[in-house]
């Protein structure tokens, strides 16, 4: 059966059995194998993508659940090469080691600089407990975390600034 | 500016953050075949019966197949580290007529996608006959063998003893006794198990890619069971989800694939689920020590003896050497006159034991630090102050503690061990929560542990210089990294040694084809040995180059002079030519201009360090938190401090698993997994975890060139230990004893119920 | 870990799909968050012949506050994260936002329902024990029609409910938070988002001299399902110190016989039940008092 969504900003039509997963067929029709697979029933995060801006499991989601919904992957954080805050805080801390898990992180994480809210590191910690890692020890992450908030905070008072400014 | 000492962050890293690095499971060439396993229900059965009828009739099914069926690579597993004291056991890529473990491969389907080879898995019908199984490693040894043909479930004995060994105990003032448990830890790289592969019934090329910690090994293996020259078969390790020792051997799952993608003749991938890496994945620790310490009324210590089981599994997929370490590894950094350990190792009907980070070092220091521990409860002496009086002085160093391991003895190199210690003991505040500490229903309590972390020193490695066409130079080597930072790592040594900007060089790993000899990335060896080799290569290959300039500048090598990249003829300005015009004249020459060079290890390197901790016990809930961590760790001359500092501090939280969330739970009577999900099989997640405050310390290692120590597995050993005695510490008016892993609320509500309160 | 195959439809109406359940019964399963059933379904625990996606039905959505009868209406659709920031629940329930950050983590609180974690019926999960504080009632439709069900009536025992296979939670009416009342949950897991190993919630209301008149507590965790206790309740008539508050919870010691399991053994888990009865209904008596005195 066909489904038609948006994936990282692009229109997209999949032809799909009824009971795939959304991220199987992001991986396999869809090519966009940032989305990894490591649990598979929604404990470690690795398959997170962003459905109308909100952190889900995609493992968890059938893909004909994604008809009519915006969908962003890892892979639409960098759309022209131009990395996300988040990516480039998570390349400064070394806040991965193998990678396996980044893009859960970093789609969660984007997440939260969405909210522009201001978070303690004991929020950012839980904010990320449904992120599993097993190389980092998460300390690199939650620093690369905290970086990449501060730096969206000042970046966010900044713009409010210049609006005011004019 | 040097590039080796720097925190430079990885060139690996920007594929892998916008989502296109590229794992196994990430490769589907067109026209791929997915496969999927049939796996045994039972801890120990005969098998009366396969059916395939209802499987091979669902659409999309390609073929089901048995044993018989596959008969050509139904001979057994290559022995890993083949050790003459053991009696292995190794198994063929599907269970013929009996099953030895839950998850053990029975059958295996191939079909159009992995749901219907799911689906179709679902269908094989399989007859069991139930076996009673072998759980109890103790029992075991005893109990009847679970291996037809084998008279005994004792696989091996490993036995070291030093001075007088066990009799020296008489002489000692105060002897303390103590059982010491450690639970079955499963590994669990994100990334699961996983293996692509592609025949091409022209060339008869077989390419693979795995997600392997050695691309070699994994060949000539691979080549064994499928009978063919290593030469026809390529392995590449791409992109590699962690590996952290389980990924080192082949796996029945890869004999499988490899020889059904030749059969076929249509590429196969097995992409293992999470399921399967609980069930089919080596596992480890699962010890239990009965250990004795003698100490003289002054805290020296008189003799250490350990009688250990290490329950096995079914196979013996890696040797023993995860035994072997322990044993090894338990004298740690401290004087001890006489030492004897003992470890039998036990076939039972689990998954088999191999390495898995740390690899017996781990085990052999929550030995001897536990009995530090106690030794120094019974003395009545402080834990820190035993410590002290046995740590061995820098006057004392080098010292050959009298192991004689894997042919040589060990020897452990200058260091200053009381200075990590001191370190940390300072900055926990250890004076401070000595005593116990109480804010409302949360008492406080430290610990402190030390290690000595033996790395690399076996084998050889090797670095392959090539000049590029673009003047950028190749690096090959044999290492590969499942998440080390290598690439950025190896360039760093490079860059250095050859005078040259960090961006001047490309580092290729994980491929047969990019080197011709490789052992691979295990046992923090990849910094000692490929750094070293890389240094070596370097200084072969300025000079490979110098002479080929010579000869185009018809002077003398010596008369050249190398400055950044440039080979100039000194004196003469004019006559310099740069990397790429050097590259571009050899390609017109029909000239490649590489050197290689493979170091080997003269013996292990020793780092040392100390981990201290404070931990909150809710005295109401039994919530164990921990509130403080600190390191000291020795790492020799760091390339990279801080991709180092991740190393420690992931291996730490490693170690925490163990200590606090981890063990694979088996029903004594069954052998059935129960915890076999990350639901209930705890992994140490963000929010627990506490920031660590970690100090390095170099003492370069004086057994090669460079002074490089391995860092991967320190974190992981002290722990389980500084977190025991900080939970004893914290809960000492109920004189608690922490001796089982993981460390639960239940176990401290039963010990304080048992105790009564004081 | 894929999930077998099975027929896939999505619910136009909310006629639509009890139309569908009516026909198909139990061969089927209500698709919602599917945080829990999707789990089931990937490693083939269940594995149903249609799934019928009930996500955006307008009946089963959205949140009402009736002044009248002082009940707020939750839609059995409205999603954990929902429950954590939606004014009115705030204002009326507010123990239902409290114990939503308690489920699970930021990606499983995107999706996950209060409809769906009800009759998932999970022994162990936070919206069945505070709806059970809050005395709540579940509204239920059938092709036949619409019937209440007070929630102390619903749960059979693990993971069983009296719910028919063809009939859905369309919504869980709450009564509203009373005055001079407080309200707290209290829970323990190994990791945080994990499934409590006990769990305890109280509500109480106090007159103006601050003695309780009135308690609702129920403890999670330590039975089949979520369970109300009623010797708490009564032990609690006329408590006002720490002392009582405890001794009141130690009524639930004799109430539960907890199995052991993988994560805490029996007696360790009516222990830690007796003790986050004893915070749960102390934190409740803050609240209860400190809601009258800025009334005063």
């Amino acid at each position: 059966m066909t489904v038609e969504f948006e994936v990282n900003g692009r229109a997209v039509t999949v032809d799909a059995p009824l009971h795939w997963l959304l991220a199987d067929v992001l991986r396999n029709q869809l090519d966009l194998t940032g989305v990894h697979l490591a649990c598979e029933y929604g404990v470690c995060g690795a398959c997170t993508v962003l459905m109308d801006g909100e952190p889900v499991r995609s493992c968890l989601t059938l893909a004909m659940q994604a008809a009519g919904h915006q969908i962003t992957t890892v892979e639409g954080l960098a759309p022209e090469g131009q990395l996300n805050p988040v990516q480039q805080a998570f390349i400064n801390h070394h806040a991965l080691q193998c990678g396996f898990c980044t893009p859960g992180f970093v789609v969660t994480a984007s997440y939260l600089l969405n909210q522009q809210q201001e978070m303690t590191r004991e929020q950012i910690r839980e904010a990320l407990s449904g992120n599993l890692c097993r190389c980092t020890g998460y300390q690199h992450i939650v620093d690369a975390v905290e970086d990449a908030l501060r730096q969206s905070q000042a970046a966010g008072t900044t713009l409010a600034k210049t609006i005011e400014d004019k | 500016m040097g590039y080796i000492g720097q925190r430079m962050t990885r060139v690996e890293d920007e594929r892998l953050v916008t989502g296109k690095g590229r794992y196994v499971s990430d490769i589907t060439p067109p026209g791929t075949l997915h496969l999927a396993i049939v796996r045994s229900l039972h801890a120990h059965a005969k098998i009366t019966g396969l059916d395939f009828a209802a499987a091979k009739n669902l659409a999309g099914v390609v073929g089901v197949y048995g044993p018989q069926d596959l008969e050509p690579i139904m001979r057994r597993l290559p022995q890993g580290m083949p050790d003459p004291r053991l009696r292995a056991q190794m198994p063929t890529p599907l269970a013929i007529d009996r099953v030895h473990y839950v998850g053990e491969p029975v059958a295996v389907v191939v079909a159009e996608n992995r749901y219907i080879a799911e689906d179709a898995a679902q269908l094989v019908e399989v007859g069991y006959e139930p076996l009673l199984p072998v759980i109890d490693p103790v029992a075991s040894e005893h109990a009847s063998p679970i291996h037809q043909g084998s008279d005994s479930n004792l696989a091996a004995e490993v036995r070291y003893t030093v001075g007088s060994g066990s009799a020296a105990l008489s002489a000692a003032d105060q002897v303390v006794e103590v059982t010491l448990r450690l639970g079955r830890v499963v590994g669990h790289p994100m990334e699961p198990r996983g293996i692509v592969a592609i025949f091409d019934p022209d060339t008869e090329g077989l390419l693979v890619y795995a997600g392997t910690q050695g691309v070699h090994g994994f060949r000539h293996s691979l080549a064994a069971m499928l009978q063919m020259p290593d030469n026809r078969i390529r392995v590449v390790a791409p992109d590699t989800g962690g590996g952290f020792g389980l990924k080192t051997r082949i796996y029945a799952e890869d004999v499988l694939v490899t020889y059904l993608a030749v059969q076929l003749k249509r590429p196969i991938k097995w992409a293992g689920d999470r399921r399967e890496e609980f069930m089919s994945t080596n596992q480890e620790r699962d010890q239990v020590h009965y250990a004795k310490i003698g100490v003289n009324s002054n805290g020296q210590i008189v003799a250490v003896v350990d009688h250990f089981f290490q329950d096995q599994g079914a196979y013996t997929p890696s040797g023993i050497i995860v035994p072997d370490t322990t044993a090894i590894c338990i004298m740690g950094p401290y004087r001890v006159p006489h030492f004897e350990a003992v470890g039998k190792v036990v076939y039972t009907n689990k998954v088999s034991v191999g390495p898995y980070r740390g690899a017996g070092r781990p085990q052999g220091t929550f030995v001897m630090e536990r009995l530090l521990d106690h030794a120094a409860d019974a003395l009545g002496m402080d834990r820190v102050e035993i410590r002290r009086r046995n740590l061995l002085t820098p006057d004392q160093l080098p010292y050959q503690n009298g192991i004689s391991a894997r042919g040589d003895s060990m020897t452990l190199p200058y260091g200053e061990y009381q200075k990590t210690m001191d370190q940390v003991v300072a900055t926990i505040n250890y004076d401070t929560f000595r005593d116990p500490v109480q804010r409302g229903d949360w008492k406080f309590g430290v610990g402190v542990a030390n290690y000595l972390e033996m790395s690399g020193g076996f084998g050889f490695e090797g670095a392959k210089m090539r000049l590029l066409a673009d003047g950028r130079i190749e690096i090959a080597t044999g290492s590969s990294s499942q998440g080390q930072g290598h690439r950025t790592a190896i360039a760093q040594v490079a860059a250095d040694r050859l005078n040259l900007p960090f961006e001047a060089f490309v580092v290729v790993e994980g491929d047969t084809d990019a080197i011709e000899r490789g052992i691979g990335t295990f046992g923090s060896r990849t910094m000692m040995m490929t750094g070293n080799a890389t240094a070596q290569a370097a200084s072969g290959f300025r000079k490979r180059l110098l002479e080929y300039a010579a000869q185009l500048f018809e002077a003398a090598p010596e008369d050249l002079h190398w400055d950044r990249g440039h080979i100039t003829v000194t004196g003469v300005p004019a006559h310099s030519l740069s990397l790429a015009g050097l590259a571009r004249h050899a390609s017109g020459q029909n000239v490649t201009l590489e050197f290689a060079s493979y170091f080997e290890a003269a013996g292990p390197a020793f780092g040392m360090g100390t981990h201290g901790v404070v931990v909150a016990v809710n005295v109401k809930t039994w919530a164990i938190e921990i509130r403080d961590y600190r390191i000291c760790h020795d790492g020799g001359v760091l390339v990279n401090p801080l991709l180092a500092e991740g190393q420690t501090i992931g291996g730490t939280v490693q170690g925490i698993g163990t200590a606090l969330y981890e063990s694979l739970i088996i029903d004594p009577d069954s052998g059935q997994p129960l915890n076999a999900t990350f639901l209930d099989y705890l992994l140490p997640a963000a929010d627990e975890m506490p920031d660590f405050e970690v100090t390095e310390v170099e003492y370069p290692d004086p057994t090669n060139p460079e002074g490089f120590k391995g860092v991967a597995e320190g974190g992981v050993m002290p722990p389980m230990a500084a977190i025991c005695a900080a939970v004893e510490n914290a809960l000492r008016p109920w004189r608690v004893k922490i001796d089982t892993l993981p460390v639960t609320p239940t176990d401290l509500f039963y010990q304080v119920s048992r105790g009564g309160i004081q | 870990m894929k999930p077998a195959p099975f027929t896939y439809v999505r619910a136009a109406t909310l006629d639509d799909a009890l139309l569908k359940l009516q026909e198909w019964g139990e061969e089927a399963k209500v698709l919602a968050g599917g945080q829990s059933l999707m789990p089931l379904l990937n490693m083939r625990l269940a594995q149903p012949r249609y799934l019928i996606d009930v996500n955006g039905l307008p009946e089963m959505t959205g949140v009402d506050w009736c002044s009248e009868t002082q009940a707020l209406t939750v839609g059995a659709l409205t999603r954990h994260r929902e429950l954590l920031q939606h004014p009115l629940i705030e204002t009326h329930a507010p123990l239902l936002s409290e114990a939503a950050q308690y489920i699970g983590h930021l990606a499983i609180r995107s999706r996950g329902t209060l409809g769906g974690s009800i009759a998932h019926a999970d022994p162990a999960a936070e919206l069945p024990l505070v709806l059970t504080a809050l005395d709540s009632t579940l509204i239920v439709r059938s092709f036949e029609g619409e019937h209440s069900i007070p929630i102390g009536d619903f749960f059979l025992g693990y993971y069983m409910t009296i719910l028919e296979p063809n009939e859905l939670i369309t919504a869980v009416k709450i009564p509203g938070l009373a005055s001079n009342t407080g309200y707290a949950i209290s829970e323990f897991a190994r990791r945080h988002g994990d499934f409590a190993l006990a769990s305890a919630a109280a509500v109480v209301t106090v007159d103006e001299r601050g003695t309780i008149t009135k308690a609702q507590c129920a403890a999670g965790g330590v039975a089949p399902n979520a369970i109300t206790c009623p010797a708490v309740n009564d032990s609690l008539q006329g408590a006002r110190t720490l002392r009582d508050f405890s001794q009141a919870a130690q009524q639930l010691e004799n109430f539960i016989d907890p199995p052991d399991d993988l994560q805490a053994s029996g007696d360790y888990r009516r222990c830690l039940a007796v003790e986050l009865m004893t915070q749960a209904i102390g934190q409740a008596y803050a609240r209860a008092v400190g809601t009258k005195e800025a009334w005063a």
